[in-house]
């Protein structure tokens, strides 16, 4: 078995104890005093032994014996290859991870901060994840871009957006 | 009947041909153009991210953008097909065979406008097929009670997860897995609260909006940034300064029966749940190919295969409507994205539709005619125009899309949690988007996760807990029977494979 890590198998392996477990609690779960045939608590339990039917499905045939080489896997992998003599944070998968690292910032952070100053921030953020440079032009577009859609939305469409540090 | 329909649809054309409507038809046609340019940037994430915005408006008004979006998208997909070799919709992709070739050639502006005038050939063709086939198919939906529903919904679920993905199973467990979030939240029936593990934000569900923002958009500019920082930003494009005319005579004659060829099997296609727009092109460039007398031209620049394509996809685009418009059952994730917008609007879609609200329907059916003018307008002389969208930083595009995300989640309800959501639905589309498990199953799960809850328990109320009314009832038994047909070939498809074909 050359490659133990396998996204199926380990979805697989954790779809079961995790639906176990949430089909105990359904099961477990203080029944209402409505008179059913059916229970609140027939669906989900259902569609999870589904989900258990289905990861043991994806499980074996991670496992099944392989009887060649499939079309599938004599594929060239031209796209990931140039990657493979990169450090770790040069790897395209790293802007990514970066761009979900800002958003979490991000949610942190609009409470104390506000709308306005983390979404400017946030533009200029995601655009330097990818691109090096050109700091005049985003910044002027990140905070003409956020005005815009701070005022629009508080002002024209009264929507509540948080205000923070500014108080606007 | 026929006088019927036509003085419905003239009311229809009363509606959508007052200002604000044409506005936001306008509006809806125009961006389903800039993001079908835009590669990466999609109909989906454009529709997912906007409709919190839409909460104030109309609903005619916000469902005619909507669906303007829906279908404007795949002619502005065809220009960076033709004119750079990037599909800039999924389903544009065989355009590239033929497009990008004949742009090579010098022909780029022959190519764009036969794929301009075959989308509208197409467009228009389905939205009178649709109008024809709305009174009929829901009258039949009027016949269907609670097990009928169910059964209808089960079938839809089944062939989106089947059919929609190379391998079945994972489908299947993505339609699964959103019929496991959609228990989340308050029981309509009992009251009874499920799985929110004490946070009162969950009280009311996931909303699909948060799943879908995260999911197509958030997802969207994760891949995004990974293909700008692997393959760079600016794709070569001068062929666009090719030849001089835009299309012959003759050439339009050679597009002619291929438009027709392409339009029935889009439309065919396209009613089917689960095959979209990209399955309806690979049947019709497949077709056009055999039925060719040069099929050896085919990849090489070949008229037809471009007109072929670009009439099945736009058919296929406007088929998906019937479904939803006629018994309120979407067969992918753009029609999921509506069904939950109509919900959301107070509509009630289904058969009942067209009785509750006449004015609605057909206002949506007009809009189609006239989208698809605007859609030509847009497409032949403006083409130039849109083309220069490519020259858009991508990467300070990609910084807009998030904070357009983020904006779209938060003015929903003004909640963290859901915020938080988004993210983690962002992760989790960019990984199932990494190892292939399909996310329009999941979506349509959710989307349809509490009516099919509700159908099964009003089935079991008429049948006092008999599970056999599912096949005593003769409309119910049919259903019943192609749902399973449908699991019985994913189950074959699936042991006939390899086993790593299966789980990709």
């Amino acid at each position: 078995m050359k490659n133990i890590f396998n996204f199926n198998r380990l979805v697989a392996v954790l779809t079961i104890p995790i639906a176990t477990f949430l089909i105990v609690l359904a099961y477990r779960a203080p029944r209402p005093n409505v008179p059913q045939i059916v229970g609140p608590h027939v669906w989900p339990i259902s569609i999870l032994g589904l989900m258990i039917i289905c990861a043991i499905f994806l499980f074996l045939q991670t496992i099944r014996k392989k009887e060649g080489p499939s079309p599938c896997a004599a594929a060239p992998v031209s796209d990931t290859e140039p990657d493979v003599d990169l450090k770790w944070y040069r790897k395209p998968e790293m802007t990514a991870v970066l761009t979900i690292a800002g958003l979490l910032v991000y949610a942190f952070l609009l409470g104390t901060f506000g709308f306005l100053i983390c979404t400017i921030l946030l533009v200029v953020y995601q655009t330097r994840v990818i691109q090096k440079g050109h700091w005049a032009r985003n910044i002027i577009t990140a905070v003409i871009f956020s005005l815009a859609v701070y005022f629009g939305m508080t002002k024209l469409l009264m929507v509540n957006l948080p205000p923070g540090l500014l108080g606007w | 009947m026929d006088s019927h329909i036509w003085s419905n649809l003239f009311m229809g054309f009363g509606i959508a041909f007052t200002l604000q409507n044409l506005w936001w038809l306008f509006v809806g046609v125009f961006l389903g153009t800039v993001v079908g340019v835009l590669p990466g940037l999609g109909s989906l994430s454009t529709m997912a991210i906007l409709m919190p915005m839409t909460f104030g408006m109309d609903p005619i008004s916000a469902v005619i953008m909507l669906t303007g979006i829906h279908y404007g998208s795949s002619y502005g997909g065809s220009t960076t097909s033709i004119l750079v070799n990037i599909p800039g919709e999924g389903s544009s992709m065989m355009t590239c065979m033929d497009g990008y070739p004949m742009a090579k050639q010098g022909r780029a502006k022959a190519a764009l406008a036969t794929s301009a005038i075959g989308s509208f050939f197409a467009g228009t063709v389905s939205a009178l097929l649709l109008m024809f086939l709305a009174i009929p198919i829901s009258s039949l939906g009027m016949k269907f009670g609670p097990p009928e529903y169910f059964a209808v919904m089960l079938l839809a679920l089944t062939m989106v997860g089947s059919l929609s993905t190379e391998a079945p199973l994972k489908g299947i467990f993505m339609v699964l897995l959103g019929l496991l979030l959609a228990v989340i939240g308050t029981e309509k029936q009992t009251g009874q609260i499920r799985f929110t593990f004490g946070v009162d934000d969950l009280m009311d569900g996931v909303n699909f909006i948060v799943v879908a923002i995260g999911m197509f958009g958030v997802t969207v500019v994760m891949d995004e940034s990974e293909r700008i920082w692997r393959f760079g930003f600016k794709p070569p494009r001068d062929q666009i300064k090719g030849a001089g005319l835009w299309i012959t005579w003759s050439e339009l004659k050679q597009s002619f029966m291929p438009y027709v060829r392409g339009t029935f099997l889009g439309f065919a296609t396209g009613v089917l749940p689960g095959l979209g727009g990209m399955t309806a092109t690979l049947l019709a460039y497949g077709v056009e190919k055999q039925v060719s007398k040069h099929p050896e031209t085919f990849g090489k620049g070949a008229i037809e295969g471009v007109a072929s394509v670009e009439a099945s996809n736009n058919a296929a685009n406007g088929a998906n409507l019937v479904p939803l418009m006629t018994l309120g059952i979407p067969g992918n994730a753009s029609t999921a994205l509506l069904l939950g917008a109509f919900i959301m609007y107070g509509l009630k879609p289904g058969p009942l539709l067209m009785e509750t609200n006449p004015e609605f329907f057909w206002a949506v059916v007009a809009s189609l005619y006239i989208g698809n003018v605007m859609l030509l307008i847009l497409n032949l002389p403006l083409v130039n125009l849109f083309a220069k969208l490519l020259d858009v930083p991508e990467a300070l595009l990609n910084g807009l899309v998030l904070a357009l995300c983020v904006l779209g989640v938060y003015t929903r309800e003004s909640s963290m949690v859901e915020l938080y959501l988004m993210i983690l639905f962002g992760v989790f589309g960019y990984f199932a988007q990494r190892y292939k498990y399909p996310v329009a199953p999941l979506l349509l799960g959710l989307v349809l996760g509490d009516m099919l809850e509700q159908a099964l328990l009003r089935s079991m109320s008429v049948s006092n807990g008999d599970p056999t009314i599912f096949f005593t009832r003769p409309i119910s038994l049919v259903i019943m029977i192609a749902a399973g047909i449908s699991l019985a070939y994913s189950f074959m498809k699936f042991y006939r494979r390899r086993p790593e074909e299966n789980v990709g």
